[in-house]
């Protein structure tokens, strides 16, 4: 018999566990074989080490919930709603789960540039132009609002211009009826119909420095 | 009911017989149990995979041919949880790199105080974590459960050939897993 046979008998050997008929031809290689014998050494010191290993045995009692709680666990697979049983959740739901994924990734962003069309007034326009039709839409559109620029900027300047006369000023001074005892120093009246021209000058005066400051 | 054989149990099951269940899980949970810790070196793991044995068993018991005998049909579902439970806990801790980061490093403890604080039982059970699936489950039916290699065989549904070398082989690398150990001494 060739070692690398023997050796494999050796752990059976050792735990007498081997069968019979192969106990004797073992124990004779053993006597011939120095190689096995060291194995076998090596062997009984791991089964040593082997013999003091016990499985860390439960708690006390825990063998008597063992079975009631089978029970429970086989009762809750029973009433397991149609949803939850195994072949839904393996297939089913992976599925449903990876078209409302596809219908997030595609068919939401769609639906927002849809919303941005909606919201913005030159989609329309532009939709379904050239390329030199959509270059002459926005400079046209660049022009209309230059000259809508430009239109508000005279359009202010025009209402300023009767602001700009003195009288004018004053007129408006009146009606809100100016009580800035720093502006109106001059005098105590409140009523400006009623000021000198010189009065009226100072009074400038002052709204003019208060406008520097 | 407490004599009736397996197969017998098994038959009242088969047409009815609820109670008859109960009584196969009272006369094996402690083999069922066992067998898992052997595998898994918690206890809750070890539970859980009990009690999951148990209702494959019930669920597939109706269909349960007696080809074998039922201790050896347990046996096999037994270390298939097992091992699926040890597969996906070693996926787990994988991605766990937390837990990684935080094991202590034993090279700056001086060797005699880290091979102290390691106990014997826990470097064999450590040993026994590192054999390959096969092995492992060869090593436990027969060392611990002390089976026949035929019925070691059938659980595992391989042939017999190879299970004297992959046995002896477990007890090799335990062995040498340990030799490591009290090198380090």
């Amino acid at each position: 018999m060739r070692t690398e046979h023997v050796e494999y008998l050796l752990p059976d050997y050792l735990n007498n566990m081997l069968e019979e008929s192969l106990r004797p031809w073992v124990e004779a290689h053993l006597q011939e074989c120095g190689a096995c014998r060291a194995e076998l050494e090596n062997l009984r010191a791991a089964f040593s080490h082997l013999d003091a290993f016990e499985a860390r045995p439960p708690y006390d009692g825990y063998f008597t919930t063992v079975l009631p709680r089978v029970r429970e666990r086989l009762q809750g697979k029973k009433s397991t709603p149609f949803f939850a049983h195994p072949l839904i959740t393996r297939f089913a739901a992976p599925i449903v789960v990876g078209a409302m994924l596809l219908f997030i990734l595609f068919r939401v962003p769609s639906a927002l540039r849809e919303s941005d069309q909606e919201h913005n007034p030159l989609q329309p326009v532009v939709r379904g132009l050239e390329t030199e039709e959509l270059v002459d839409v926005i400079l046209d559109q660049i022009h209309r609002e230059t000259i809508s620029a430009q239109a508000e900027n005279e359009t202010s300047a025009m209402l300023a211009v009767p602001f700009l006369r003195s009288d004018h000023l004053l007129a408006g001074a009146d009606q809100i009826s100016l009580s800035n005892e720093s502006i109106l120093d001059i005098g105590q009246t409140e009523n400006l119909d009623q000021l000198s021209s010189s009065e009226v000058d100072v009074l400038v005066a002052n709204l003019g420095e208060r406008t520097i400051l | 009911m407490r004599d009736r054989s397996d197969l017998e149990l098994v038959q009242l099951f088969q047409k009815g017989d609820e109670a008859s269940f109960n009584h196969l899980v009272l006369r094996y949970q402690e083999k069922v149990y066992r067998v898992a810790r052997r595998f898994i070196n918690d206890h809750d793991s070890a539970d859980d995979v009990t009690q999951e044995v148990f209702c494959k068993a019930y669920e597939s018991l109706r269909d349960f041919r007696a080809e074998s005998s039922l201790y050896t049909w347990l046996y096999r579902i037994t270390v298939n949880i097992a091992l699926n439970t040890l597969r996906r806990q070693k996926v787990r801790k994988f991605f766990r790199l937390d837990e990684v980061f935080d094991v202590e490093d034993t090279s700056t403890v001086p060797p005699d105080e880290a091979l102290e604080k390691k106990e014997e039982k826990e470097l064999i059970e450590e040993a026994i974590g590192t054999l390959p699936e096969k092995q492992k489950a060869v090593f436990i039916l027969r060392y611990y459960e002390e089976l026949p290699y035929e019925e070691i065989g059938k659980i595992l549904k391989t042939s017999v050939g190879g299970l004297k070398a992959n046995y002896f082989h477990a007890v090799k690398k335990i062995q040498e897993h340990v030799r490591r150990a009290h090198g380090t001494r």
